[in-house]
């Protein structure tokens, strides 16, 4: 029984728009000691306008995840006694009316732990799910947000939502809330208690310990984190920059080669979060190595008018012959434990000199990230476009021209095959023109189950009316290149010809009826309940 | 990587061309029969396949490192 599920006692249910004169500060300074990250989800609720708070207390004896929690403080601090729990609800509705269930836009669980007589509590909140407060038609992309039911004393409501936690520094620390955060996206229960993380990565409060032990803070190193998404049987990629390492087999620092940033984006727009990992500036006088942080990262914005694609080519060195299309990303969005939930991370804002470590979480294993899918495609492109310069079509002629030239767009992300399917069937250009069945059907027999789809636009059809000219499939279950194989090429679509592999030494190339520009796929049809 | 502005022209002459060429002969539909291309014809470029194998070495070498605490 976790805090969504626990019966709750109500203890208040408060009126809350502006003609009421309720003050967020002020409610939290009387009742949540001036928690900063209380403080930060009520300012989200009042930006979508929230009428009215329900507070209920939760006790241990109907919550079984609380007496989980409470049992490993007892054991990491034996002057434990209590904790007092509230579910704080948020609805668009006032008290004087049943609420709907479009009416409510989140909760947070915020949990007091008592040690001592003289001591003071500590208090955080434990968990939040809050409606993000901007979605796609504000250019906030959240791909990997779940659906999540929550039982009040006023009857249950959804929310669709990103897990938000934070550290007590007892027995969960950043690293462990930060994971949590993704694994809620992945996990089909849709979220994971810190006891089974900690049973998992060894630690159980007495031989092993985290957060402060003497004049030490302990935390949870790559390794741990790694046996925990191993048991759980989640496909991760991981990714490490240790400029003070050496590697021993070649002599140079551990350095990562690529942007982080542009494989950060590559999982978010498969749909997955990842856990980022930094180091710290070093304070003065702080001795030994600076310490590290994590957070989850979940999402995108968009700048549709982003200055950066052109200039990073024109002005700065960029070596690419296309556009990625993380060119247009402005922010990742986050959650940071320390500050709350929801926060845009610029894009150049957190610099590769301070990055440490990312686990990528993902639908399916594969074999390489889709920073190498779309170096694939992208040369797929090029040979396409090489060998087939003009068709006296002009949608097709344009992408030639696009991808000789050096000027596609290309946009990568890991598909599951039923999902590119249904996407593919419902495809139309703006002449109203789909793709033959038989092109269909003969995908639908050489796809697997999950693959790289490389979607190619050029900057002004991706950047501005989210459209493309088709795009490459590429395996992501084959060995990592090089040498490259054939069998990485699935199939191509682009405007008025198709290319199936089908293994059998040649490619099918044939024409189609679909000759024009379509839709880039999207995983925002699905219906966001606060959007 | 070329010029930004040879790049520009390139792209830009281009598809003059191409417009020039759709005015000047009826933009009849030639479509080609179906055909076949050797799937052996598919091969990186030189700046792709180091890109790539530049990637697969790295993540071989770091696998199993593990620095730091969170």
């Amino acid at each position: 029984m976790n805090f969504r599920e626990a019966r709750g006692y109500q203890s208040r249910w408060e009126n809350t728009g502006l003609p009421t004169g309720f003050s967020n500060f002020q409610f939290v300074d009387q009742h949540y000691g001036s928690d900063p990250v209380l403080r930060r989800i009520f300012s989200q609720a009042r930006k979508h306008d929230y009428q009215s708070v329900l507070v209920e207390e939760v006790r241990e004896a109907d919550c079984a995840l609380l007496a989980e929690e409470n049992q490993a403080l007892a054991v990491r601090s034996p002057d434990f006694q209590k904790a007092e729990v509230h579910r704080i609800s948020f609805f668009r509705s006032s008290s004087d009316k049943a609420p709907r269930p479009e009416d409510f836009l989140g909760y947070a669980i915020f949990k007091w732990d008592h040690f001592g007589k003289e001591s003071k509590p500590l208090a955080c909140v434990f968990e939040a799910v809050m409606c993000p407060c901007r979605g796609v038609i504000q250019n906030n992309f959240i791909h990997c947000a779940r659906r999540y039911e929550v039982n009040t004393t006023l009857g249950r409501f959804p929310v669709r939502g990103v897990l938000y936690a934070k550290q007590n520094n007892l027995t969960f620390v950043c690293a462990h809330a930060a994971l949590r955060s993704a694994l809620a996206c992945v996990l089909p229960e849709g979220d994971i208690s810190y006891a089974r993380m900690n049973a998992l990565a060894g630690i159980d409060h007495k031989s092993r310990c985290v957060g402060p032990v003497g004049d030490k803070t302990n935390g949870l190193s790559p390794q741990d984190l790694e046996k925990i998404l191993d048991d759980l049987g989640v496909p991760y990629d991981k990714l490490i920059h240790e400029p003070k390492l050496v590697d021993p087999a070649t002599g140079k620092p551990l350095i990562f080669p690529t942007e982080y940033q542009r494989e950060l984006y590559g999982f978010i727009e498969s749909g997955g979060p990842a856990l980022l990992a930094f180091e710290l500036d070093p304070r003065p006088g702080e001795p030994g190595e600076p310490s590290r942080h994590a957070v989850p990262a979940f999402g995108h914005t968009f700048n549709e008018d982003a200055w950066l694609p052109n200039a990073q080519r024109a002005y700065f060195g960029g070596a690419e012959a296309y556009y990625p299309s993380e060119n247009w990303l402005s922010n990742f969005v986050i959650h940071d434990d320390n500050f709350g939930p929801y926060f845009c991370l610029p894009r150049h804002f957190l610099k590769q000199d301070n990055f440490r470590l990312m686990y990528g979480l993902k639908s399916a294993p594969t074999t390489f990230r889709a920073t190498t899918a779309e170096a694939i495609g992208f040369n797929l492109c090029y040979i396409i476009a090489q060998t087939y310069p003009k068709r006296n079509q002009f949608w097709y002629d344009r992408f030639s021209v696009f991808a000789r030239s050096g000027w596609l767009v290309l946009r990568t992300l890991l598909l599951r095959r039923d999902v590119y399917l249904a996407d593919l069937e419902q495809m139309r250009d703006r002449e109203g023109a789909s793709l033959e069945n038989d092109f269909c059907q003969r995908l639908r027999n050489v796809l697997p189950a999950y693959f790289w789809m490389v979607e190619i636009g050029a900057p002004e059809l991706y950047a501005t009316t989210r459209r493309k000219f088709g795009e490459i499939l590429v395996a992501a279950d084959k060995p990592a290149p090089p040498p490259f194989s054939p069998s990485l090429f699935l199939a191509a679509r682009l405007p008025g010809l198709v290319l199936v592999n089908a293994g059998t030494g040649s490619l099918d190339v044939g024409p189609s009826q679909l000759r024009g520009h379509t839709p880039l796929f999207t995983s925002a049809k699905q219906p966001q309940a606060c959007t | 990587m070329p010029d930004i502005t040879e790049s520009i022209e390139k792209l830009t002459a281009s598809l003059q061309q191409l417009t020039a060429e759709s005015t000047d002969e009826s933009q009849t539909q030639t479509e080609p029969e179906p055909v076949t291309l050797p799937a052996g014809e598919l091969k990186f470029s030189p700046g792709v396949e180091a890109f790539v194998r530049r990637n697969r070495d790295y993540d071989t070498a770091t696998r199993s490192v593990s620095v730091g605490t969170y």
